[in-house]
């Protein structure tokens, strides 16, 4: 097959695929309007999402705070700068640090296991026995995977800087000698609602993606039981660009508003 | 069911914790933007922002007490910037308190900072705008200080040639560097120099006690300076003097000018005299003013003194004689036996 064909059928797959995650998405907007709600699996997912995630992103927060003062610190003294450290930190962790490092974990730990989890309940025809039964699958499990994913992720978002920055303070205690008041009024002096709004709204933005297409591949998994390794695989994958494009689209929406 | 409602309740902890943390930050952050608790307004009408956005701290005596509110253009080159202040620092910013704006630190953030004002104005009110003062921007401070890098350039070429000229040139200065003996001289002379100084420090010491003995009125001196009743006594003693030389100088003043009364009356007559004499024909005048007369007069006292030069001769002669000379010895024991 000639390259430019083949280069074309790529772009036509994509956009179908572009397409066909728009309609999912258009009808997730569509079933959480419509009463009833599934709360009870809400509730469940919104445990599995939040609660059983927060350990890990409590880690991996606690270390890239600490990891990432030691590696700037350094510098920040070659400048004579280290005064400024808990402001960079602090502005750093909670616009951009924060919210992407917590939804990447999110994207790898909850995109793949709902992948996996709807993509077996597929292949396995759970989800035609749900139909049948007079359940609508989509509004149990699709509409509060994503709602969970899209509430939670922000909680754990504030949890994962609040850890961050208590890493990042040890280091300046151990290091620095500052004190855990002056570190914090650094850190509330430097930080403006222009930081936490709009890390607080994006982070709104990753859960619902890594919700989505988790729930889009998995939901549409095909070809046995090898469809649910590719859609527990695609979900991440996907879903983790697809945070870096609403990052840059975040960004970009923030910075003109914030020159406003 | 026990599972799940304990599940729940986890759930239920950990959005509880997520939500406080949130609010905690939102509380925190905006008590810095001063968006809760009492406030009030200050404004100040600039030129240029310098880069102050919305937001920006307001320090007032080196305190964050604000937040920058708002910058709305007044017109095409003046700028009101609205600041909103804590109200416990109300009653220190008074009406004369100037505004400026400066950087936290080197390369900070973009700060207002207010200066106080004299204590003998009234406080400013709410919405009072306030006078700004331009500090000079950074680029003039950077121009200034590249017109001081060529200064500091050229003076240290000029250093570079005076420090060659020094290890290599000729005149005091090379020579003080390089010659050994002139080295031991100027040692020799700041030896000596110390001497003096020691000298001179002693000196000093011996005149500052001696100072001190007369401050404290020991000595003549100190006791000229500190007596209090001498000033009464020199009194005393003046007036006495003056007495005493008017008493003892009257009798000799008033002989003097009765001296003086007969010197005039002398005189007097000795002008009489002499005009008498001028216009008289007696043998004075005739001396006087006739020349041949008194050419005369000196022939006859020499001859007259010729004779008597003569006459005494004779009589030394006549003493001598055999006829004569026991009268004359006998005049002379006479005159012993009187003497």
């Amino acid at each position: 097959m000639p390259t430019s064909l083949n280069s074309i059928n790529n772009w036509k797959a994509f956009f179908d695929e572009t397409g066909r995650i728009s309609l999912f998405a258009a009808r997730f907007f569509r079933e959480v309007v419509k009463p009833p709600l599934e709360w009870r699996e809400l509730l469940r997912q919104c445990y599995v999402v939040g609660y059983q995630s927060l350990l890990l992103v409590a880690v991996t927060g606690f270390i890239i705070g600490l990891v990432f003062d030691l590696q700037v610190r350094p510098t920040m003294i070659d400048f004579g700068a280290v005064g400024y450290m808990p402001a960079m930190i602090s502005i750093s962790i909670v616009r951009e640090i924060g919210p992407i490092i917590t939804a990447l974990i999110c994207a790898g730990k909850i995109g793949s296991s709902i992948g996996a989890e709807l993509g077996s309940m597929k292949v396995t025809e759970q989800i035609d026995a749900m139909e049948v039964s007079g359940t609508n699958p989509f509004k149990f499990l699709v509409v509060t995977r994503i709602l969970a994913v899209t509430l939670m992720l922000p909680l754990l978002v504030i949890m994962a800087d609040t850890v961050a920055l208590f890493g990042a303070f040890l280091v300046e205690n151990l290091k620095g000698d500052v004190t855990f008041r002056l570190y914090f009024n650094k850190v509330f002096n430097n930080i403006v609602f222009g930081d936490l709004i709009p890390s607080t709204l994006k982070s709104f933005f990753f859960g619902f993606a890594i919700g989505l297409i988790g729930c889009y591949k998995g939901y549409n998994a095909e070809k046995g039981t090898a469809g649910v390794g590719a859609a527990a695989n695609v979900a991440v994958v996907i879903s983790s660009l697809l945070l870096f494009v609403l990052d840059l689209i975040a960004v970009l929406v923030t910075d003109i508003f914030y020159d406003l | 069911m026990a599972k799940e409602i304990r599940n729940t309740v986890r759930l239920g902890i950990f959005v509880i914790v997520g939500v406080v943390l949130f609010t905690i930050a939102v509380y925190f952050v905006g008590s810095e933007q001063n968006l809760f608790g009492s406030k009030f307004r200050l404004s100040t009408v600039v030129s240029n922002a310098n880069g102050l956005r919305i937001g920006n701290n307001v320090r007032y005596a080196g305190i964050v007490v604000g937040s920058v509110d708002d910058i709305v253009f007044v017109n095409d080159s003046t700028l009101r910037i609205e600041m909103i202040l804590e109200e416990r620092v109300r009653d220190f910013i008074r009406k004369d308190a100037v505004a400026s704006i400066g950087t936290d630190g080197l390369v900070g953030n973009v700060i207002v900072n207010i200066s106080p004002g004299t204590g003998n104005q009234p406080r400013a009110k709410d919405g009072e705008i306030i006078a700004y003062y331009s500090r000079p921007d950074p680029n003039s401070m950077l121009e200034t200080l590249d017109t001081t890098n060529d200064n500091v350039a050229v003076l240290s070429k000029k250093l570079l040639e005076i420090s060659m000229n020094l290890n290599e040139g000729q005149g005091t200065l090379p020579l003080l560097l390089r010659n050994a003996e002139v080295a031991v001289d100027v040692a020799q002379t700041l030896k000596n120099l110390r001497q003096a100084t020691e000298s001179l420090t002693r000196t000093s010491m011996e005149l500052q006690r001696a100072m001190g003995q007369i401050s404290e009125g020991k000595g003549t001196l100190g006791y000229l300076l500190h007596d209090e009743t001498l000033p009464h006594q020199l009194e005393n003693l003046t007036t006495r003097l003056d007495s005493l030389l008017i008493e003892e100088t009257r009798p000799v003043m008033e002989n003097l000018q009765k001296s003086s009364r007969d010197l005039a009356a002398s005189s007097a007559q000795l002008m009489a005299a002499t005009q008498a004499l001028e216009a008289g024909d007696g043998l004075a005048a005739t001396i006087l003013k006739d020349t041949a007369a008194a050419n005369n007069l000196r022939d006859i006292l020499r001859n007259l003194n010729e004779g008597t030069a003569r006459f005494s001769e004779d009589m030394e002669a006549l003493k001598h004689n055999f006829l004569f000379r026991r009268y004359f010895k006998k005049l002379e024991k006479e005159q012993k036996k009187k003497g």
